[in-house]
């Protein structure tokens, strides 16, 4: 069903949003008379980030965040995809250790930092372990949930054609997994980012959760405001480049699909 | 070819013809109670394209045993179209499964071409390339278009793209899907999606087609048409069909010999000859010697369900003999 905005929808939205909330934002400045120290105006914001955006080890921050959130990541995708695979091919072994999954899963992981940044530094390391320790959970669980949503009857075709072992793997197996897969990482992705900036700003010396804790001691509301502008587009971009990955592997899947453009 | 065997002159069965366990009537009641006697389908030496001798099934979980067949002697001729009716849980379905190669019998031996289906727990890959396999369900892969998915046993086998595409768009010809090569599955209505699984089970051109109630989940009326089609289509392949199937009238009016089991445990309880030739119209079901049939067929069914009716489903216990 195509509304009266066509396929512009989303974007007409995302105007009528951002123009909304700057609006509103000068309405409680002007309204309340608040101090530029506790909410600047948004025009100076947006100055602010050019200000950031020039200033000293800026993009060396942002590498850094990067680096974190990718490796920690790709950490935990590896180590998802590989015992996902496994819990959810030997149902034994899951039940066995469902009581462990679940504790690990409520235990506030946020929590832990400090412990990772008394133990392995105020480096990169704890930030990366900590990153692939949040992402892990939300795509071991759906990788397991893939491996045995795989269509019984479908497996009969694959039985009843004699395919060997990886050509059910390649051809079945895989292709059924891979929305999964890729729930898991959509999820995944947003929780690597909380991880490297909480874990940043809790025992960082660099990165842009570092420039948020120091923005805040030097009370630059202004910059603390550009870096959050600055996180949110970079949380942002990570999680459109796991739709587009979405879009390329599984087009045919309903969750790919622009219902936008779909023409039933 | 199809019509040429409708003369009902077999050797091994000219005396069989509907060939229904009859009881005396004196003994009709105590028949009622015991589970019908058992009738052998099978053929004469070397006539047979498909043979089941022995056959049976047992399931074990762990408190009960299930026998789902038992008994089962059949025999199928080439270009033979079968059904196999009976009622929910008779083991129509298990014994299609044995053909297929999903299921291995607990007793028993299955040749396909003479040649034995199971080599211990191996299966045979000669044998199972001749067998082509339709489900209730089209369980197509929405990941690749109907080509995609019509050229996937090829695919298997290591057939090339050029290939595989013209032979997709020949079947896609056959069945009546020519221009929807490139569509996707979740595009396609119910009807087209089991179209195409007959076209996949057709692909590498086997030489018998094993259908389990493949128009179940459609509307009747799409139903009509297809079984339409699937007769056309068993003439223009020339392939031995067997179509598991709950519709007795359907059973009929499509097949060369009609497989009643009966249920608990599952055995050949009638085989029944049809000999109208094919391609048959729909006027067909109009005739009186089909409506007999038909009858015929249902008064047994019935039968075999007040017998089984008050037996909670699936769930004798152990102990069954064989």
């Amino acid at each position: 069903m195509r509304g009266p905005l066509g396929r512009f929808g989303p974007l007409v939205s995302t105007v009528v949003a951002i123009v909304v909330t700057v609006l509103l934002w000068k309405l409680v400045i002007a309204v309340f008379d608040v101090s530029p120290f506790v909410l600047p105006q948004p025009e100076k914001v947006v100055g602010g980030v050019g200000d950031l955006a020039g200033s000293d080890g800026f993009w060396s921050d942002v590498r850094v965040t990067l680096t974190e959130t990718l490796v920690g990541f790709l950490i935990a995708l590896v180590l998802g995809l590989g015992l996902g695979t496994l819990l959810g091919r030997i149902v034994w072994l899951e039940q066995a250790l469902r009581p462990v999954i679940v504790a690990s899963q409520v235990v506030p992981k946020v929590a832990l930092i400090p412990l990772f940044i008394i133990w392995f530094g105020f480096g990169m390391t704890s930030k990366i372990i900590i990153v692939a320790l949040l992402s892990f959970f939300p795509i071991l669980l759906n990788v397991i949930l893939g491996v045995r949503s795989v269509d019984a009857g479908q497996r009969d075709v694959m039985r009843s054609l004699n395919a060997t072992r990886w050509q059910t793997f390649r051809r079945l197996e895989l292709p059924s997994t891979l929305p999964y897969i890729l729930a898991g990482m959509e999820v995944g992705i947003v929780f690597a980012v909380v991880g490297a900036v909480v874990g940043e700003y809790l025992g960082g010396d660099q990165g842009l959760g570092y420039r948020v804790v120091t923005s805040l001691n030097n009370l630059e509301a202004e910059t603390l405001f550009a870096v959050i502008l600055v996180l949110t587009l970079f949380g942002f971009l990570l999680y459109l480049a796991v739709v587009a990955l979405k879009r390329f592997l599984i087009p045919w899947h309903d969750s790919a699909i622009d219902h936008t453009r779909a023409s039933t | 070819m199809r019509s040429d065997r409708s003369g009902g002159t077999h050797p091994g069965t000219a005396g069989a013809r509907s060939a229904v366990a009859e009881p005396d009537p004196p003994r009709a009641l105590a028949e009622r109670q015991a589970a019908p006697s058992r009738v052998s389908g099978l053929l004469g030496d070397g006539e047979a394209e498909i043979e089941l001798r022995g056959v049976s099934k047992r399931y074990r979980s762990r408190d009960r045993e299930t026998l789902a067949l038992t008994g089962i002697d059949l025999g199928i001729r080439r270009q033979e179209f079968v059904a196999l009716v009976g009622q929910s849980g008779c083991g129509k379905t298990t014994m299609l499964r044995i053909l297929a190669g999903l299921i291995q019998p607990t007793t028993g031996e299955v040749t396909v071409a003479r040649r034995p289906l199971w080599h211990g727990d191996r299966r045979d890959d000669d044998a199972l390339r001749k067998l082509g396999l339709v489900f209730q369900d089209a369980h197509l892969f929405p990941w690749y278009t109907v080509e995609d998915n019509i050229g996937l046993p090829l695919r298997l086998r290591d057939t090339g793209k050029a290939e595989r595409r013209r032979r997709a768009h020949e079947l896609c010809e056959l069945v009546g899907l020519q221009g929807f090569e490139k569509a996707l599955p979740r595009e396609l209505s119910g009807g087209m999606r089991q179209r195409v699984a007959i076209a996949r089970a057709l692909s590498y051109a086997p030489e018998i087609l094993l259908l389990d109630e493949p128009f179940g989940a459609l509307d009747a009326m799409t139903r009509d048409k297809m079984n339409m089609e699937l007769q056309r289509i068993a003439g223009a392949t020339s392939a031995t069909v067997v179509l598991v199937t709950h519709s007795i009238a359907e059973a009929v009016f499509l097949a060369d010999r009609v497989v009643l089991l009966s249920a608990r445990p599952g055995r050949i309880r009638s085989i029944t000859e049809v000999d109208a030739p094919h391609p048959r119209a729909l006027d067909v079901t109009a005739e009186p010697g089909f409506q007999q049939k038909v009858l015929a067929l249902r008064a047994q069914l019935a039968e075999d369900e007040e017998r089984t009716g008050d037996e909670p489903r699936f769930e004798r216990a152990g102990g069954l003999s064989e």
